[in-house]
């Protein structure tokens, strides 16, 4: 059917040969996400990393408090497992060494509602806090400036929010608790959500961007 | 407690650590857990090595502060390192 009626559409703005020198001025400012620091850095989980992973979860000293809570899946369930619903996963390896110090995952994405959720694990967490910290810190930064979340959640049983707990009201904010939500060694636990806003990051980062730009004075 | 012969080093890098431990100096000593006694956990072990660095322009500290094994270090061993750098 003709269609005399309707106008043409408006002509599209030439563009010289350098663009618009907005874009341009942008795409300047423009910094990548960064996946390291002086100290550490982060690398995508391959599969030679399944077994090690496979060993901490399942016999490492977290092994009762985190994912899996004591129960040993078969290897190849637990690959299963591990990849559903994953958005973004890093090992955390120091500079010095490529020695493994963590893990980090995002996971269960909302494009709809603008959230995620992430989780952490420590390989020695008895050890270096100031190094596992570091790659959580570069690992939400990533997050953030990769997808447009607003918020990124964080769920842990209360027998592991010692940890960390001091973060509240400065890196994340606690948003639910799901009483006695957990059984461990003979007590129940709550079960606490948390959650970083995109909001808040610029200012909760600082302190991770000091200590990842010491090396650099 | 001071440590002799570093009084005045000791009695500011004790006020730091009083300050992100929140805990008193008198209850601060060379023996004194930096997790378990002062009861900092990760995040605020991050907040006292930037304080240390950045108040007691501490640079030299950077690179052990970024390797320590923070579960097994007491206040004392921290300051040792301290002078050692400083």
């Amino acid at each position: 059917m003709p269609n005399e009626s309707q106008p043409d559409p408006p002509p599209v703005a030439a563009e010289g040969a350098t663009g618009d020198p907005l874009v341009t001025e942008r795409a300047e400012r423009f910094t990548a996400p960064s996946l390291r620091n002086d100290y550490l850095y982060l690398r995508a989980v391959v599969p030679e990393d399944y077994p090690y992973l496979y060993l901490v979860e399942t016999s490492g000293a977290m092994a009762a408090r985190w994912g899996l809570r004591g129960a040993t899946p078969g290897y190849q369930e637990w690959i299963q497992q591990r990849s559903a619903g994953v958005l973004a996963q890093f090992m955390i390896l120091k500079v010095e060494d490529d020695s493994r110090i963590g893990l980090v995952t995002a996971f269960s994405a909302d494009f709809q509602d603008g959230h995620a959720h992430l989780a952490a694990l420590s390989f020695d967490p008895d050890g270096n806090s100031v190094m596992m910290m570091l790659g959580i810190g570069l690992f939400v930064d990533y997050v953030f400036k990769c997808w447009s979340f607003r918020k990124l959640y964080l769920d842990t049983a209360e027998y592991n929010y010692p940890q960390f707990a001091s973060g509240a009201g400065k890196f994340f904010k606690v948003e639910g608790r799901l009483r006695e939500h957990h059984y461990l060694d003979g007590e129940w636990w709550d079960h606490l959500i948390l959650a970083i806003f995109r909001d808040d990051w610029p200012e909760a980062s600082k302190l991770v961007e000091q200590i990842g730009s010491w090396r650099d004075r | 407690m001071t440590d002799s012969g570093n009084g005045a080093a000791w009695r500011r890098y004790i006020d730091v650590i009083s300050e992100v431990s929140d805990v008193s100096v008198e209850s601060i000593h060379r023996d004194s857990s930096i997790t378990r006694d002062l009861g900092l956990d990760s995040l605020a072990i991050v907040e006292l090595a930037v304080a240390l660095i950045e108040k007691l322009k501490a640079e030299g500290m950077e690179k052990a502060l970024g390797s320590m094994d923070w579960g097994k270090v007491t206040v004392g061993e921290l300051f040792d390192q301290y002078l050692a750098v400083r």
